[in-house]
């Protein structure tokens, strides 16, 4: 059976936010250790427009920052006003979600075959690596925007989030965490991909064009179709 | 009998205690007793860390000796892993160093010691025109002894600053000083003993000298120490490199750290130096020391007297190792040595030399720790310090409760310093321990005389033709003390302008290198590796040992000069030389004990440095062939 | 008590030169012009503060940077703005006397004296790894503490803990706000703070007699408010990526930007860029070596100072974060093609079964 899973809102939130993720730690890489240097036997004033340039990279970083501030907001907004959108959060409260989860570790370890037990739109183990992505990014737009503001001490996102680098044990530790997470959303995003093509291969459930065009194959009804409806 | 506490001395770098046993009726110090009272633990802190990091962690040690700690730590380092600096960098250090020596000597002369010897009460009583024409007497009077320095450079037109001899000025100062006591803020000033009679051994005119340039060099001090500002970026606490120093040379692009215009700068301050040395410091300290001579001071040598010790310093060019002993063929200030029995006269004296080999020798320099706060499997066997052991063992006082002394117990443990030992015995180093070194090696023929031990012996010459006394008799004294280090503070802006044109002229000849960053990176380290890094501190000769293994720090030590000096009695009650001093000092008051004061502050206490503590696994000590010696002639 | 107006006049200081004294000090404190006769009217009105400067475990740098400060010149702030009863580098006095007199301005000017301190104390082996005329400076510290109008804790020491608190703090080295909690804490980091900061922070508090605003890490907003980064005279050669890559290269006799050779300039608030050391002199990053991070909490554990992502604790290997992240994101790879490969194989047997 067809089932429309993924709203538009969410596909263009999801596009946006692998692009920007993309821009925001290649550009992140370069200001953390410039591998590259800018434009030589130009004077550095002028060098600042020819190519690029550590000026130019982190205004890059920093509009991307932005964009991913806003899709961030978005995707709250939509999860807020439509039931379809909210399917990420975790239902622990539910006897459900641990017998799924059970059920899809056992899968992962091949212990079990995919198709044996119940199917699912989104399953026990997607309910809870989501939300600590979506904690990730929040932590990244938190802590960058907290450093972006101190350039700016008493301005609005100083006063807003300086307080997120304090609490972090000052602006060289705050460089530090910044650096880390920014790995691990690159490693959960090669496992996101990995586990989106291995479930096209083994189910052919049109997981890949899903987020494209908003549609999945099912054999059954799934479990908790009673979240999109 | 009387035991009296002096709890905190102040105008010292740190905390210090002392306890005298008085003879109330002679004024005899029967015994004398120094603790140390702080510690801090910077050698366990600096294990596992970055070597080349190690500088800026050791120049915390003291801040105001600052950058002599990061020097020797660089040095320890260089040594370890067998980097020889560039020829600039060089230069630029021994400014850098030169600097520190006449900045930490002046303020330790005006700011630190002078207040014992002079006192603004007296100054009120001063006649300001008689004050005006003393000023012009003294300096034509000792002003020859500029003469002493040699100034490769010729370059200042006329000097700057020059002590001002009008009765106006002095007036003012009076007042100054007048609507202060009046105003009954004494500030800085205030409940000192400034009725004890030694205030009465200088006439009013001289006190008053004394005090304003007291305030006057309070004032110019910080110029002084303008080289290392750009150089090593700041003072307190410049900045240093492994390798060499980092301020690089370029007379071409724009913005480089050290150009024409950034060398004008050092110029002018070395100026600077050796005017406020020259003019006020020595001018002043002659007098006064003559006077104090004169009225029968020469006691307080203690120690100075039976041993003093040195480890040499200035290298005049690069150096391939310290441990292999090529650093002590290069040195121009030839202080390194041990000198016994100086006051039986400089022939009747016994010099032995410090060299390479002799900083590696597990048995040449070792710490002992009966009488100090730590505890040693046996006690009664000193350790060197890449075999220390550290164990805190605070033990508390004979009088009194753990946190509320009354008096500390000397039969037992009582000081957070260390005892360390040259073959076993006391020594006192420090500018009058370098200066009985270097003029007992250069009289008895032990080493080819740089200019700089030459410069040393016609200061010696100059400085007994005024007293009337030969060396043996006024130098191991409390003034002694004093006077050498003034002395010295001339030799550190020699110095200065003979590196100064040697920087020049290397520029000139078209090498502007700073760094050797050829082992920075720590994969071409050796597995392990062991240096010793050693200088002439302004309080006297200080060493580090470091040992790196796996490009981290594995172990590292510092026997410090405050260490040497202040330490307590070992297992056989040998004393150090704070207390050898006290008890060859007499008091008149012992409640008001100025005498003791004077006499520890000649040697510029930094108890920061002393009290940290030597941490280790025992360890075997590389054997190193020494290549080098001290050329004798 | 007399005014700094009064003070002056008594030390034969003209008018003119006064308020042209107050308007350079204007300027100094980071005020508007128009602050200028504030400036000047409570130079007139407040009698002078007494100060008690007491040292910890430090190493002296604070003060001898404070007797570095240009402008003001240390003797005008010693002998005739503040008066310094009490302080171990320079009172006269040594012993029981200044132990007495201490004791004495504490209860004479009860409320009314500022208690500056210098280093730290330490809470190990009862406080007795720092004893000040027999007792433990920790008590030595709160006694001074009790009747001060107001603390200031001069450099990282006081401030944060700094050297003798870096890991592993064999002394049990606490910042003085650890164990001063009811009186208001001027922290003035810095290792050690700038000599004009530090003169400038005194000049407020005498002036106005009122502690200086101050940012959320207790800190005089006017010195610590930016970062040395943002106010570095080579920020222009960090934005067109001008780097000096190892010491003594070409770009560091150009004076390109330190970054790689781990300047901490980025995350350290100071003011070494903006007023410099000495006056505007020169500071670290000009001389050719990165900050440090002087001023910043615990900057002595952010080593090695060379690098620029510092390094993370494996096992006999060098690894910064960069490195960690790679072989993680690799790892993530390589593990997902073998999930993958045996995921496969598992459910196509499946297949058959059915």
């Amino acid at each position: 059976m067809r089932i429309y899973v993924f709203s538009p809102g969410l596909r263009i939130w999801h596009w946006v936010n692998f692009l920007t993720i993309l821009v925001l730690f290649g550009t992140g890489l370069y200001i953390g250790n410039p591998f590259f240097s800018g434009p030589p036997g130009i004077e550095a004033t002028h060098a600042y427009g020819e190519g690029l340039t550590m000026g130019f990279i982190r205004k890059i970083h920093f509009l991307a920052g932005y964009i991913l501030l806003a899709s961030f907001i978005f995707r709250v907004i939509i999860g807020i006003f439509s039931k379809r959108d909210r399917m990420v959060l975790p239902r622990f409260w539910t006897r459900d979600y641990w017998s799924s989860l059970k059920e899809i570790t056992l899968k992962y370890l091949l212990l079990k075959k995919d198709s044996d037990g119940r199917e699912y739109i989104r399953n026990a183990c997607a309910r809870t690596a989501y939300p600590l992505i979506y904690l990730a990014i929040l932590f990244m737009i938190v802590t960058g925007f907290g450093m972006y503001g101190l350039s700016n001490p008493g301005g609005f996102w100083s006063s807003l989030l300086g307080w997120v680098v304090w609490a972090l044990g000052g602006e060289f530790q705050t460089h530090m965490w910044h650096r880390w997470v920014a790995w691990l959303i690159i490693v959960a995003a090669i496992l996101h991909v990995y586990f989106v093509i291995r479930e096209e291969i083994i189910r052919r459930n049109g997981e890949i064009s899903s987020m494209i065009n908003g549609y999945k194959y099912f054999e059954k009804e799934p479990a908790d179709i009673g979240d999109l409806k | 009998m009387k035991r009296v506490v002096i709890d905190p001395v102040t105008r010292i770098e740190g905390h210090l205690r002392l306890e005298v046993i008085v003879d109330e009726k002679t004024g005899k110090v029967k015994d004398a007793v120094s603790v140390g009272t702080m510690w801090r633990g910077i050698e366990i802190i600096l294990r596992g860390r970055d070597p080349r990091d190690a500088w800026a962690f050791a120049q915390r040690i003291c801040g105001v000796c600052t950058s002599i700690h990061a020097l020797a730590s660089v040095r320890c380092v260089e040594d370890a892993l067998s980097i020889k600096i560039p020829k600039n960098a060089n230069y630029i250090r021994n400014i850098m160093y030169g600097s520190l020596q006449v900045h930490d000597h002046l303020v330790h002369f005006y700011h630190l010691h002078a207040l014992d010897w002079v006192s603004p009460i007296e100054a009120l009583k001063a006649d300001p025109v008689a004050t005006a024409a003393l000023q012009n007497k003294l300096i034509e009077k000792y002003g020859s002894i500029a003469d002493l320095m040699p100034d490769p450079l010729g370059r200042r037109a006329y000097p700057r600053k020059f002590p001002k001899a009008t009765p106006g000025y002095f007036r003012t100062f009076q007042e100054r000083i007048k609507k202060l006591v009046e105003s009954g803020q004494l500030g800085i000033f205030a409940a000192h003993w400034w009725d004890h009679p030694d205030y009465k051994l200088l006439p009013p005119e001289v006190h008053l000298i004394a005090v304003a340039h007291y305030l006057n060099m309070l004032d110019v001090q910080r110029e002084l120490f303008i080289p290392q500002v750009v150089f090593g970026g700041k003072n307190p606490h410049p900045h240093y490199i492994v390798g060499g120093m980092m301020c690089s040379i370029s007379m071409d692009d724009m913005n480089a750290p050290v150009n024409a215009e950034r060398l004008a700068v050092v110029e002018d301050a070395i100026y600077t130096q050796a005017e406020a040395v020259n003019l006020f410091y020595l001018i002043d300290l002659i007098a006064i020391g003559h006077m104090y001579v004169q009225k029968g001071w020469i006691y307080g040598g203690g120690l100075a007297k039976r041993r003093v010790l040195g480890y040499g310093d200035l290298p005049d060019e690069p150096y391939e190792s310290i441990k292999g002993g090529d650093f002590h063929d290069k040195i121009l200030y030839h202080c390194n040595g041990v000198v016994e029995n100086f006051s039986e006269g400089v022939e009747k004296a016994r010099y032995y030399p410090m060299v390479g080999k002799d900083f590696t020798d597990p048995e040449v320099i070792q710490e002992f720790v009966s009488h100090s706060w730590y505890r040693y499997p046996d006690e009664t066997k000193g350790l060197h310090p890449w075999e220390g052991v550290t164990q805190p063992n605070y033990t508390g006082p004979k009088e009194g409760t753990k946190t509320n002394w009354k008096y500390v117990d000397e039969e037992g443990k009582y000081s957070w310093i260390k005892a360390p030992r040259w073959r076993g015995k006391p020594c006192e180093v420090g500018p009058l321990a370098r200066y009985i070194v270097t003029y007992t090696a250069v009289k008895q023929g032990h080493v080819k005389p740089s200019w700089v031990d030459e410069m040393i012996v016609r200061q010696v010459e100059f400085v007994s033709e005024v007293l009337g006394l030969p060396p043996h008799i006024w130098m191991p004294t409390t003034v002694g003390r004093t006077a050498a280090r003034g002395l010295e503070a001339q030799v550190g802006v020699a110095a200065n302008l003979y590196f100064l044109k040697k920087l020049y002229e290397n520029i000139k000849a078209g090498d502007t290198a700073v760094a050797n960053v050829e082992r920075w990176d720590p994969s071409s380290w050796p597995k392990t590796a062991k240096g010793v890094g050693i200088t002439e501190a302004p309080r006297g000769a200080l060493g580090h040992w470091i040992v790196i293994e796996d490009g981290k720090i594995k172990n590292y030590q510092c026997v410090v000069p405050t260490t040497w000096n202040g330490s307590p009695r070992d297992h056989k009650g040998q004393q150090g030389a704070f207390e050898e001093c006290m008890k060859d000092t007499v008091v008149k008051i012992p409640e008001k004990p100025v005498e003791i004061l004077k006499g520890i502050h000649s040697f510029d206490p930094c108890l920061a440095c002393s009290t940290h503590l030597y941490d280790t696994e025992g360890r075997e000590i590389v054997s190193v062939r020494v290549q080098g010696s001290v050329p004798v002639t | 008590m007399e005014t700094f107006w009064e003070a002056f006049k008594r030390h034969g200081v003209s008018r003119r030169d006064f308020i042209k004294f107050a308007t350079t000090l204007t300027g100094f404190m980071g005020l508007a012009p128009s602050m200028v006769p504030t400036v000047i009217r409570a130079m007139e009105t407040k009698p002078r503060v007494p100060v008690i400067w007491i040292h910890g475990l430090e190493c002296t740098c604070c003060s001898e940077s404070f007797i570095r400060s240009a402008t003001p010149l240390v003797s005008d702030v010693v002998l005739s703005m503040i008066s310094l009863e009490y302080d171990d580098t320079l009172s006269a006095a040594a012993g029981d006397a200044v132990e007495e007199h201490r004791r004495r301005i504490i209860k004479e000017y009860w409320g009314n004296y500022i208690l500056a301190v210098e280093g730290n104390p330490p809470l190990g082996e009862e406080g007795m790894f720092c004893v000040v005329n027999g007792k433990p400076f920790l008590e030595h510290l709160k006694e001074s503490a009790e009747g001060a109008k107001a603390v200031i804790a001069w450099g990282s020491c006081a401030s944060w803990g700094c050297v003798q608190a870096a890991r592993p703090n064999p002394t049990t080295a606490v910042s003085i706000d650890k164990v001063i909690k009811d009186k208001p804490v001027v922290k003035v980091p810095g290792c050690p703070p700038i000599a004009e900061v530090m003169t400038g922070v005194i000049m407020y508090m005498v002036l106005f007699g009122k502690i200086p605003p101050l940012d959320s890490q207790g800190r005089p907003k006017m010195f610590y408010g930016n970062r040395i980064h943002d106010t570095c005279y080579r920020r222009a050669f960090f934005n067109a990526g001008q780097f000096v890559e190892r010491f003594d290269d070409e770009g560091a006799k150009k004076g390109w930007c330190l970054y790689k050779v781990g300047c901490r300039g980025p995350t350290t608030y100071n003011q070494c860029g903006s007023m410099r050391w000495y006056n505007g002199l020169s500071y670290p990053i000009q001389a050719g070596h990165g900050c440090i991070g002087c001023s910043e909490k615990d900057f002595w554990d952010n080593g090695p100072f060379y690098e620029r992502l510092t390094h993370i604790p494996v096992p006999r290997q060098e690894a910064d974060a960069d490195k960690v992240g790679a072989v993680a994101a690799a790892a993530a790879v390589g593990g997902a093609v073998v999930h993958g490969i045996l995921s496969k194989i598992r459910n196509s047997k499946k297949r058959e079964e059915v």
